[in-house]
């Protein structure tokens, strides 16, 4: 797939923001360290020009993956953070009906719409609010749609999107308008798996597993986010936090939540923030800051009082 | 072992047989990866793709691993020799390599012809050779080579000829027979250097394979159009003979997962519940009839499936093999269906006043307090073989289920039965009985989908 510009599009992984950089919409950007597997999916998806669902451990960084893609390759991001009550519709657009039938009723009393916007309000296609999908077609770029935790909606609502990630247009109910994307949008779907997904969305959509990152991977994650930590105490607080997992992984099994990748990065945040010396001392003995990796009494009560 | 080599078709099928959602369009898929350079380094990169492409769960990638695993040792073991039809590299190379076959062929035949033929000459010449030698001593007449040997004209009696006649035969019969063998050596060369020619070609086509797929890509579409066809009839062949394939357990049940998650999802009740979130549109615009204005929007709520389950399991004894069964029942109710509410419930052939809450039947709860949680939009739904799988009948267990199905029944709407066993053994059994005052079914796609009609009050 080629962009606007003609380039060929690849995500490779390695372009990372600077510290402090922040996206177009002020967000800041974090370095996002994709694993090559992953890098390789991505490049498929781009090719076959699929959606890619993302699989993975909560806080394993699928939702991240999506700012570092349009990060790196240049593009817009539409993000739709999908909720309980979401529906595929509200995706793609929404019609503001009480905004039609208020300017309705304030035109027949003649006094509070002026003359000239008379035939702005007389027109269906005023009141249509373009959702993250919808402006996703209609934009000129190639645009990175992410559809965020698409398993917390109803289960109607992944096949409702079949046509239109399949065959990139949708029509406005409304207005009878046949929007049709510009250019393929490369679409990430990431899914918690809380609920299965129907198998004629699945048949769509290439598939990737998040993987946990090792031991290595951890460390460079860390210091790509906050260089000024010290190797030592990276090291050490990486070699605790993952003894820490195991001992979960040992007790729970894959079932329930375990410490994951986003926690390790705000433990890290908070220790570098302390003497160097005085935590190195405290990693070997009760976890510090114990509130930011354990989240239940349950956990504190099990991992804390084996020190 | 080169990844064109991979028999890609056969792990499709295989994949496909095993349950994943695949089509032919997938294939197609990962023929178009190839050919923009994916998957072609290495197996490992080549099984990376086909998870990516063809795994849509963690489920599904054991099932992948363990069919990628075996094909690539297969394949592996048995060398190019072994390799399937299927395979990326025959496939691509199928056009040339059936005219280097016929060629092949051509050069072996003739060889062996000319090599039986010159010998046979040859045979001739020596047992002439031989005659000529003895016969001399004894008399000059009755040659037998004349008469093998279409040459010499039969009407010459054969006293008549003279040994300045006998000497060019005899030299030309060894001039042919040594031509057909010289024929023969020329021609056992010829293949082996035709073979050594061919296979270095297709080895040397195996790294550019991309160009090779690109051009042949119309031949395999139409190739594998018509092998997925015969798999497909393959299949059918094999479920009809309800026969416990490698592909895994699943299939053995006379219904699939798959079906089951499709089954629950009829079993709805839509009913406007809850936050008034979405607008009345109708509503409104009639407000505005008769007000004369809009004051505000009509909002209701949005609408919500209410219906809640109650699944009553039985465990243990007669239904120890149906615990798999039982437990995809549970989880493809929870997992996939639109139910408000699902709470599995377990008991032993009958229950009476305690249910339990776990399948190890621990954590006993009292019936009526089971029942006092229930609301009227509850349907409730048993699996239990009701003494089919025991073959007799048991006035005490129809008595207590009788009771217990009377009980439940005043506190929800619909009740319905599956039994595991089949409706042919239902009868001279309590299941029979039962079946007179619960709707039962077998548990097969068309049973499950009348147990859910029942459930939706149809």
């Amino acid at each position: 797939m080629v962009d606007a510009l003609g380039r060929h599009l690849e995500y490779t992984g390695t372009k990372q923001p600077q510290p402090g950089e922040r996206d177009s919409k002020g967000q800041p950007l974090f370095p996002y360290l994709p694993s090559p597997e992953l890098v390789e999916a991505v490049n498929l998806a781009i090719v076959l020009e699929r959606p890619l669902l993302l699989k993975g451990e909560p806080g394993c960084g699928k939702t991240q993956l999506a700012r570092a893609m349009a990060y790196e390759l240049g593009l817009p991001l539409e993000a739709w953070y999908v909720k309980s009550t979401s529906r595929a519709r509200d995706g793609l657009y929404t019609y503001d009906a009480v905004g039609r039938l208020r300017d309705a009723q304030l035109a027949s009393s003649s006094n509070f719409i002026k003359e000239e916007d008379i035939p702005r309000i007389s027109d269906p296609a005023t009141y249509v609010n373009w959702g993250p999908v919808g402006r996703a077609f209609q934009n000129e770029q190639p645009t990175v749609i992410l559809i965020d935790e698409i398993d917390k909606a109803d289960i109607d609502f992944p096949n409702d999107l079949l046509l239109e990630l399949d065959e990139r247009r949708f029509v406005v109910e409304e207005t009878g308008e046949d929007v049709k994307a510009k250019v393929p949008p490369l679409v990430l779907i990431t899914s918690n798996d809380e609920k299965d997904l129907p198998d004629a969305f699945l048949r769509r959509c290439l598939f990737h597993y998040v993987e946990f990152p090792n031991h290595e991977r951890l460390k460079e994650i860390i210091l790509a986010i906050y260089p000024q930590t010290s190797e030592i105490l990276t090291e050490h607080a990486v070699k605790r936090f993952e003894e820490l997992r195991t001992m979960m992984q040992e007790d729970k099994g894959n079932r329930s939540k375990k410490v994951s990748t986003s926690e390790l990065i705000d433990w890290v945040n908070i220790l570098r923030r302390h003497p160097e010396d005085k935590i190195l001392a405290q990693l070997n003995g009760k976890i510090p800051f114990a509130g930011v990796l354990l989240k239940s009494w349950e956990d504190h009560r099990r991992y804390l009082s084996n020190y | 072992m080169p990844v064109t080599e991979f028999p890609l078709l056969d792990l499709f099928t295989r994949l496909q047989k095993a349950g994943l959602p695949l089509g032919l369009g997938e294939y197609q898929l990962a023929l178009k990866a190839m050919q923009s350079g994916f998957g072609v380094k290495d197996g490992a990169e080549l099984k990376r793709l086909c998870s990516t492409l063809w795994v849509k769960s963690e489920d599904d990638q054991h099932i992948f691993e363990y069919h990628f695993e075996a094909l690539l040792n297969s394949s592996m073991g048995t060398g190019t020799a072994g390799i399937g039809e299927g395979s990326v590299g025959t496939e691509i190379d199928g056009a040339t390599a059936t005219s280097n076959q016929s060629v092949i062929s051509i050069l072996r035949w003739v060889a062996a012809g000319s090599l039986l033929l010159g010998i046979l000459f040859l045979c001739i010449f020596i047992a002439n050779f031989l005659k000529e030698d003895v016969e001399p001593a004894d008399n000059n007449a009755a040659l037998p080579i004349p008469q093998a040997t279409p040459a010499p004209p039969s009407e010459v009696p054969p006293e008549e000829l003279t040994e300045e006649e006998i000497e060019p035969l005899n030299l030309s019969l060894l001039w042919v027979g040594g031509l057909l063998l010289l024929m023969a050596s020329v021609c056992f060369l010829g293949l082996r250097f035709a073979s050594r020619v061919f296979s270095s070609a297709s080895d040397a086509n195996d790294p550019s394979s991309i160009e090779s797929i690109r051009t042949e890509q119309k031949t395999i579409e139409l190739d594998d159009e018509v092998e997925l066809a015969q798999v497909r009839e393959a299949e059918s062949g094999q479920r009809s003979s309800a026969r416990l394939r490698t592909s895994g357990a699943e299939e053995f049940f006379p219904i699939t997962q798959r079906q089951l998650k499709q089954g629950w999802r009829y079993l709805r009740r839509p009913v406007r519940e809850g936050a008034k979130t979405e607008l009345d549109i109708d509503a409104t615009v009639q407000q505005v009839g008769n007000k004369g204005m809009l004051l505000e929007p009509v909002m209701i709520p949005r609408r919500t499936n209410r219906t809640e389950l109650l699944l009553l399991i039985d465990q243990g004894g007669s239904m120890v093999p149906f615990q798999l069964l039982s437990q995809r029942l549970i989880e493809t109710a929870s997992r996939s269906g639109k139910l408000g509410n699902t709470q599995p419930f377990f008991f032993h052939n009958c229950f009476d006043e305690y249910l339990y809450t776990d399948p190890v039947m621990c954590e006993a709860v009292p019936t009526c307090e089971v029942w006092s949680h229930l609301s009227r939009r509850t349907v409730a739904l048993i699996f239990s073989d009701a003494g089919a799988a025991r073959g007799r009948r048991n006035r005490r267990r129809l008595a207590m289920t009788q009771n217990s199905v009377m009980q439940l029944r005043q506190y929800v709407r619909h009740i319905t039965w599956l039994n595991p066993m089949p409706q042919g053994r239902w009868g001279q059994t309590t299941a029979a009985c039962i079946a007179e005052i619960v709707p039962m079914f077998g548990i097969d796609r068309q049973g499950f989908q009348h147990a859910i009609d029942v459930l939706r009050g149809r």
